[in-house]
C-alpha cells in the first residue's frame, strides 16, 4: 500500500461515507471532547495529526448521491480516519487540509486496520466501537483467529469468544448499543437484553439506566424477571408492570438504593414465595428469643443442613456471662425449639 | 432405536455382539458405519455440533468397557445413599427427558454400548461368588431396556442372575420393551422397575418415552410373568396441581399392580447440577422445571427448598401408604431430617438404608448368602 502526504481541498472529501468509521457518537461524550473544543485546539496548535484519506479511483463507477450536504457530489476522497478533525477544520472555515493519502489500490481490510489503529492507540475504544470494528473486519476474515491476530496488531485486543459477543452486540437494538457504549450497562447485560423481545429489553434497559444497579444486581433482577415471566406465561414487561413494582419504580420519595433494594425484595417474594415465607417465620421466632445484641444465631445456609451456630462478641468476663446466661435461657424456649425443628407454619394456600 | 451413524471400535469389530447389532441395525435401513481406532474425532464432531446432546443421541458407538463393569453408584456423603451397584453396560439414552442429568454428565454425550460381554460375565461371576447381598442395576447411566431393540442384553443378564442367589438385578426403564423377557427363567432375581411421573410431566418433559398407562400395562405383564417389581417416583416435580396429579398416578399404579409384589418404591425430588439449567433452557424452551424454588444442596446440586421437599414427600408418602401400607418406601439422596419428617423414621433405626433395601430384596427375590 502506498501512502503519501498531500494537501487536499476539504470539499473533495466525502465525510458522508462512513465505510471505515468506527468512532461512535458516545465516544465524544465519554472523552468529554466536543467538536468545538477540538476546533479551538486546532486553531491554537494547528492540525497535529493529519487525517488519513483513501483516494477513489478516477473512473470509480460508484458516485455519491446528488446534493450531499457539505460534500461535493464528486468527492475524490473517502475518510479512513479523522472524521472529527475534518469536521473541526471545516467549522474553522479551512478550505484545504493536510492529510495522509492512501492510493486507490489499497485493500479495504488494511485501511480498516489503519482506522482501528488510529483510534485504539490514542484512547480506549468503547465496546460499541470495538463491535463496529469487529463487524467490519469480519467481512474480510473468515477465520476468527486470523481476525483476532490482525486486530490485536492494530491495538484492538480480541479473542474468538469476545469477537462472537461483539458481533452479537453489533446486531442489538440501538438503545442497548448506546447504553453499552456509555458503559451504563455491561456487555453481558447488553447481550442478555439483546436476546429479549424488544419491549421487554427496553423496559429493563430503562430501569437499569435509571437505577444503575451493580452488575450482580442487574443479573439477579434479570434472572428473576425472566423466571417469573416463564413461570407465569407472561412477558417480562408484564412482570415489571405489576402494581407493586410500578409503585417502587415510580416512587419519588426515595433514592435509587432504596428502589433497588425494594425491587429485589418484591421480585424475590414473587419468585421464591416458600423461601421468603419461611425466612419470615424464622425471623419472627428468632426475634422472640430476645438475644442480646452481641449474640447472633446463624441458621444453616438456605435451611438445607441442620447445623445452627452462634456467634458471640465479648471482651470481659461480664460480657461473657451475659452471653452464657442468654444461651442457657434458650434451652427450653419454645421459639428456640421450633427454630431447631424448623417447625413453622406452611405458606397459606391462596 | 433410531441411529443415524454407527461407529465401531476396531478392536471389537469381530465380537459376536457387534455383528449382531450391526445386522439388527442395518436390517431396517442403511446406516453409515465407521470402524475407528480411536474415538477422538467422533467425540470432536459431536462436541462441535450445534446441539451435542441431540447429536449424541443419534450416534451409536460400539466399544469395550475399559473400566470396571460393576461400580458403586455415585452417592455423596451428606445425603443418605442406598449403596446401589451399577452394572455399566452402556451410556446415554435414545429417549429425551428435560430433567435428565445425563445431558450434562457425559462430555460429550454419546450413546455407547459395551460389547465385551465375556469380561462382563466374568465380572458378574466374580461378584456373585462374594458372600454378601447386593442390588445391581443397569439404569443409572442409560435406560435398562432401550438396548433390547438391537441386542438381547437383558435376556443374557436375567439368565445370569437367575443362576445365583446373592444379588438382584434391577432393570429400570421408561420403555415397554418387555416382550422378549416375559418367558425367561428369572427365578425372581430380576426386578422390573419403571420410573413414574404425572401424566403432565410425562407429556411435557419426557420425549419418546412410553406413556404411563403403557408402562403400567407392561409392569402388569411382568407381574403376571412372576417378576418382582419396583417403581421410582423420581424426579418429583413441583408445579401447580402436582398433588392431584401425583395422586392420580399413584391410584393408577395400585389399580393395576399388587403392592405385595413391589420390592420398593423410591422417591426423589428433582435435583440437578447447576450446569444442567442452561441445557434445559436451550433444549426444552417451554419447560418450567428449572424455575422451581431451588437452593444449592450440600452436594452442590440444586434441590427444592427443604421445607417444600418435605411437604411434597409427606403428601406422596400419605398417598402411597393409604393404598399400600406395607410397601418399602425410600428416598434417594435425602438426609435424616427429611426421612424423619416425611417417613417418620430414620434409616439407621432399620440398620441403615442399604440393609433396609437388602432386606426387601431378600424377602421378595428369595436372596440369601
Amino acid at each position: 500500500m502506498r501512502l503519501f502526504f498531500d494537501t487536499v481541498p476539504i470539499r473533495d472529501i466525502d465525510t458522508r461515507d462512513t465505510f471505515y468509521k468506527i468512532t461512535t457518537a458516545e465516544a465524544a461524550e465519554i472523552t468529554g471532547l466536543s467538536g468545538t473544543a477540538l476546533s479551538a485546539s486546532i486553531q491554537q496548535a494547528g492540525l497535529l495529526s493529519p487525517p488519513v484519506l483513501w483516494r477513489r479511483p478516477k473512473d470509480a463507477s460508484e458516485r455519491l448521491p446528488e446534493n450531499s450536504p457539505g460534500d461535493s457530489p464528486n468527492s475524490r476522497y473517502r475518510v479512513v480516519c479523522g472524521f472529527r478533525r475534518i469536521a473541526a477544520c471545516r467549522a474553522l472555515g479551512w478550505e484545504r487540509i493536510h492529510a495522509r493519502i492512501c492510493d486507490s489500490a489499497a485493500p479495504d481490510p488494511d485501511l480498516l486496520l489503519i482506522a482501528i489503529s488510529d483510534n485504539a492507540f490514542h484512547r480506549k475504544l468503547n465496546l460499541m466501537e470495538q463491535a463496529v470494528a469487529a463487524a467490519k473486519l469480519s467481512e474480510y476474515f473468515k477465520d476468527s483467529r486470523a481476525l483476532c491476530r490482525c486486530a490485536g496488531a492494530a491495538g484492538l485486543a480480541l479473542n474468538p469468544g469476545l469477537l462472537e459477543k461483539l458481533l452479537e452486540l453489533n446486531q442489538a437494538d440501538g438503545a442497548i448499543q448506546e447504553k453499552v457504549a456509555l458503559d451504563r450497562i455491561s456487555l453481558t447485560i447488553g447481550l442478555a437484553l439483546g436476546a429479549l423481545e424488544k419491549p421487554d429489553a427496553l423496559m429493563l434497559l430503562e430501569i437499569f439506566d435509571a437505577l444503575n444497579p451493580t452488575l450482580n444486581h442487574q443479573k439477579e433482577i434479570l434472572r428473576m424477571v425472566k423466571a417469573l415471566a416463564r413461570l407465569n406465561d407472561v412477558t417480562l414487561k408484564a412482570v415489571l408492570s405489576a402494581e407493586e413494582i410500578r409503585a417502587v419504580l415510580e416512587d419519588t420519595e426515595h433514592d435509587r438504593n432504596w428502589k433497588i433494594r425494594e425491587l429485589k425484595t418484591l421480585l424475590r417474594r414473587m419468585r421464591y414465595p416458600e423461601m421468603v415465607w419461611f425466612e419470615k417465620q424464622y425471623a419472627a421466632h428468632a426475634a422472640r428469643l430476645k438475644l442480646p445484641e452481641a449474640l447472633r444465631l446463624i441458621p444453616p445456609r438456605d435451611f438445607e443442613g441442620n447445623r445452627f451456630s452462634f456467634q458471640g462478641d465479648f471482651s470481659t468476663r461480664e460480657d461473657f456471662t451475659v452471653l452464657v446466661r442468654a444461651l442457657e435461657r434458650l434451652r427450653d424456649h419454645p421459639d428456640f425449639i421450633r427454630i431447631l425443628e424448623k417447625d413453622f407454619e406452611d405458606l397459606p394456600v391462596k | 432405536m433410531k441411529i443415524d451413524e454407527l461407529y465401531i471400535d476396531a478392536s471389537i469389530q469381530d465380537f459376536p455382539a457387534t455383528q449382531r447389532i450391526c445386522t439388527n441395525l442395518k436390517g431396517s435401513r442403511d446406516i453409515p458405519c465407521h470402524i475407528i481406532d480411536a474415538p477422538d474425532e467422533m467425540y470432536r464432531r459431536i462436541t462441535a455440533a450445534q446441539s451435542p446432546v441431540d447429536q449424541g443421541k443419534k450416534v451409536l458407538f460400539l466399544t469395550r468397557n475399559r473400566g470396571r463393569f460393576i461400580r458403586q453408584c455415585p452417592g455423596t456423603e451428606y445425603y443418605t445413599c442406598c449403596n446401589y451397584m451399577i452394572l455399566h453396560v452402556g451410556t446415554f439414552c435414545t429417549m429425551d427427558c428435560a430433567y435428565c442429568i445425563l445431558q450434562s454428565y457425559f462430555h460429550p454425550p454419546v450413546l455407547q454400548f459395551f460389547v465385551n460381554h465375556t469380561d462382563m460375565t466374568a465380572a458378574l461371576d466374580e461378584w456373585f461368588a462374594q458372600p454378601r447381598l447386593t442390588r445391581i442395576g443397569t439404569g443409572e447411566y442409560t435406560d435398562s431396556l432401550i438396548w433390547e431393540e438391537v441386542y438381547p442384553l437383558s435376556e443374557m443378564l436375567i439368565s445370569a442372575f437367575a443362576g445365583q442367589h446373592r444379588a438382584v438385578l434391577e432393570l429400570k426403564t421408561k420403555t415397554v420393551n418387555i416382550a422378549s423377557l416375559l418367558d425367561l427363567r428369572h427365578q425372581r432375581k430380576t426386578i422390573m422397575a419403571w420410573s413414574l411421573n404425572t401424566l403432565q410431566v410425562v407429556a411435557a418433559e419426557e420425549r419418546r418415552t412410553a406413556g404411563i398407562h403403557a408402562r403400567l400395562a407392561a409392569a402388569e405383564k411382568c407381574q403376571k410373568a412372576g417378576y418382582p417389581l419396583a417403581f421410582h417416583f423420581d424426579p418429583l416435580i413441583v408445579y401447580p396441581g402436582w398433588e392431584k396429579e401425583y395422586q392420580e398416578v399413584i391410584a393408577l399404579l395400585f389399580s393395576r399392580i399388587d403392592p405385595d409384589n413391589i420390592v420398593w418404591i423410591s422417591l426423589g425430588s428433582f435435583r440437578f447440577m447447576p450446569d444442567l439449567k442452561p441445557v434445559v433452557e436451550k433444549r426444552f424452551g417451554q419447560s418450567k422445571i428449572v424455575y422451581g424454588e431451588f437452593v444449592r444442596g450440600i452436594d452442590g446440586k440444586m434441590r427444592y427448598f427443604k421445607p417444600l421437599r418435605i411437604r411434597m414427600y409427606r403428601r406422596i408418602v400419605e398417598m402411597i401408604r393409604r393404598l399400600a401400607p406395607g410397601v418399602t418406601l425410600y428416598f434417594c439422596m435425602e438426609d435424616d431430617e427429611v426421612w424423619q419428617k416425611s417417613l417418620g423414621f430414620l434409616p439407621s433405626e432399620q440398620g441403615g438404608l442399604p440393609a433396609m433395601l437388602d432386606k426387601a430384596a431378600a424377602r421378595h427375590c428369595e436372596l440369601y448368602i
